[in-house]
């Protein structure tokens, strides 16, 4: 693990593992552009879990019941875009669901892949024959994973193992920090009960929570040879609710911190929701000059107003302060090369190609030059 | 907008405090051999006795007035007083030259050449060479061609010195004002190479290079006894750990850096063989001018 870094952490910027909810916005948004599909007009009414538009890629679910009042501009991935808005009637209507099944174990191979794949789950691997859980937040200060085993551990468990069983696979690997000393003590006690589910604890080493640099320190070779059936943890406790309810993810964690957070905190939002209406109801500030970083303060990205709405992509937001750093003459210390961790060189560009945007390259830089910026030109 | 919006604590202020520290116990381990020692022996005065910490001081401000003059006087920048002083590495290089000079360097000419270098060196940004390496070969070779250079001081010219392993340790080697002291050497180079932006790979091997021919040539001559002497003597450990690894003119590559080692320790036994006093610094001056091609032949091999 020679180029991952630890980071130096400000404690007061660490979330609890305590979950908060936001679970009753008055309005939900939901993205739309030129090509996609709407399947409602101007006041109808929508029940949770109802396709509210479809495109090539995916379907978009509303996240509660109401009546949708019409199109608004909000911002998504750093662009304004249109949105779809629903207002919220509370009362969480659903359609009857047929066909659950009481035990994960009875599910055969292709229901499951049919279940995933109609839920919008394209990005989970079922080919291989291990089975790699990765349950290490990505950036620093965000703490959703280690929330959601904290109070979902038994689930989580019980996932791995049925996909183990049903898949065949040979090895099976949970991956946490060594450090989240409370979830450690928690799956020591609880895995007895999963013979299958190999624990492993790994340092606190930054972006060791990126798929690529998981399985390159983590499988040997010979198993990469065979394939590996990677999962996120936030995942596998999405395949949880989409093999036992049916319906798709309408609800997700963020991490909300930052110098200007006076409590960071971990909230389960529903999808679709506004940021401005999140932190208005949830997060107490310590003053109105900041900036907004979406995704983590290493590999995010900064919004210009918190008129930003929640999608499935989002995981963290930061409150900062304004920083004024000047950059200087680079000092050839050469760490941006010697550190990053996919062997790229920022200063020439050499294996650009493979940079995996972890930041760490401007992180580390003592000339507080922006690599972000000069790879960008 | 794309930045990152978390930083390392690593900038220029930093680093230069933490090279101070990591030559703070040279300093005073100079200050004993070059400035204390003699005036207990009554061999100077008070001038003498302060002599060894005033170079380093004057190293510190001439590095300091350069940065001074060059941001707030040619450039006319208006960044705070601190970030000007800690713009560049240039008190730090002052106080390194000051270390591996003679005693008996004249004062204003140290100052003089330092200065006038400091000032070249910031008007010249592109041109990579080791500005530590050039400026004290300059000064050592003015001295070296209008006076009797010697590296030694009136204590050790007075004495007949019979020095063995632990004698070098301990700084009893002729050498540089703060350079003779292997041992606390060895210790800053611990320090330093705990350091992330240390480039410690450039020490090692320049070290291990130049030891290895040393010893298998005293053998081949039959001079064993001389191996220790030739090793630790005339600053050359101190060269390679705080000169070679400068970071503006050395290789930043991981083999870009052993190549770039190797090829101090090598030439430092050639330059060796003709001027001990200024192989080191001559090596280093030649192989930074290199850097840029080193690292360019490393990243293409890998």
């Amino acid at each position: 693990m020679a180029s991952l870094i630890r980071i130096n952490k400000n404690k007061k910027l660490e979330a609890s593992k305590t979950v908060y909810n936001h679970l009753s916005p008055d309005y939900i948004y939901i993205p739309y552009k030129k090509d996609d599909v709407l399947y409602f007009k101007t006041n109808d009414s929508v029940l949770k879990d109802d396709i509210v538009i479809s495109n090539d890629k995916n379907n978009i679910y509303s996240s509660v019941s109401g009546k949708v009042l019409g199109m608004t501009k909000m911002f998504i991935n750093n662009e304004e875009t249109e949105v779809v808005v629903i207002e919220n009637d509370f009362k969480e209507k659903t359609k009857k669901i047929k066909g659950v099944k009481k035990h994960l174990n009875n599910y055969s191979k292709e229901e499951i892949l049919s279940l995933v794949s109609k839920f919008n789950f394209v990005d989970c691997d079922f080919s291989g024959e291990v089975i790699l859980v990765n349950g290490i937040d990505y950036e620093v200060y965000e703490n959703n994973k280690s929330a959601l085993i904290k109070k979902y551990i038994n689930e989580i468990l019980e996932v791995i193992d049925a996909l183990f069983t049903i898949f065949n696979a040979k090895k099976s690997f949970l991956a946490i920090k060594n450090n989240d000393s409370e979830n450690v003590d928690l799956l020591i006690h609880h895995i007895g009960t999963y013979p299958n589910i190999d624990l492993k604890m790994l340092p606190d080493l930054y972006p060791l929570g990126h798929k690529d640099i998981l399985k390159k320190e983590l499988i040997m070779p010979k198993d990469k040879q065979n394939g590996i059936m990677y999962f996120d943890l936030i995942d596998i406790y999405n395949i949880y609710n989409i093999l036992k309810r049916q319906r798709p993810v309408t609800e997700k964690y963020i991490t909300i911190s930052g110098d200007l957070v006076v409590t960071p905190k971990v909230i389960n939002v529903k999808i679709g929701s506004s940021l401005k209406d999140i932190l208005v109801n949830n997060i107490k500030l310590k003053n109105d000059n900041y900036k907004i970083i979406v995704n983590g303060l290493l590999s995010g990205y900064e919004v210009p107003s918190s008129d930003l709405i929640i999608t499935k992509e989002i995981n963290s937001v930061f409150i900062n302060t304004v920083n004024n750093d000047v950059a200087s003459n680079c000092i050839n210390c050469g760490m941006c090369h010697t550190k990053c961790p996919a062997g790229v060189d920022p200063r020439t560009g050499k294996n650009k190609d493979k940079c995996i945007k972890c930041g760490i390259c401007t992180y580390v830089c003592p000339a507080k030059i922006n690599f972000k910026k000069v790879f960008k030109k | 907008m794309n930045n990152v919006y978390l930083r390392s604590n690593h900038n220029i202020k930093n680093i230069s405090l933490k090279l101070f520290i990591s030559l703070l116990p040279l300093i005073i381990a100079g200050f004993y051999k070059n400035g204390i020692k003699l005036y207990q022996h009554n061999l100077v005065g008070i001038f003498g006795l302060l002599k060894p910490l005033l170079f380093s001081l004057l190293g510190f401000i001439i590095g300091v007035l350069v940065n001074i003059i060059y941001h707030y006087i040619l450039r006319k920048d208006k960044d705070k007083f601190l970030n000007i002083v800690f713009n560049s590495f240039h008190p730090i290089y002052g106080i390194i030259i000051a270390s591996v000079i003679s005693i008996n360097t004249n004062i204003l000419l140290f100052s003089f050449i330092t200065f006038i270098m400091f000032l070249i060196s910031k008007f010249f940004k592109n041109t990579k060479f080791n500005v530590m390496a050039a400026t004290a070969l300059i000064i050592i070779l003015i001295f070296y061609l209008t006076g009797n250079f010697s590296f030694s001081n009136v204590y050790e010219i007075s004495t007949v010195l019979n020095l063995n392993t632990l004698d070098y340790l301990i700084g009893m080697g002729s050498g540089g004002i703060n350079t003779s002291f292997v041992l606390f050497i060895l210790i800053s180079f611990l320090f330093l190479a705990s350091q992330d932006y240390y480039k410690k790979s450039i020490a090692l091997s320049s070290s291990i290079v130049f030891s290895s021919i040393m010893i298998i040539y005293s053998i081949i001559n039959n001079q064993v006894g001389l191996v220790l002497e030739n090793i630790f003597a005339n600053g050359i450990l101190f060269c390679f750990v705080f000169i070679a690894t400068e970071t503006l003119s050395s290789s930043y590559t991981k083999s870009g850096q052993i190549v770039f080692g190797t090829l101090v320790g090598g030439l430092t036994f050639l330059l060796f063989l003709i001027e001990p006093t200024l192989a080191a610094l001559g090596a280093i001056l030649i192989v930074s001018l290199l850097h840029l091609f080193i690292d360019y032949i490393c990243l293409k091999k890998s």
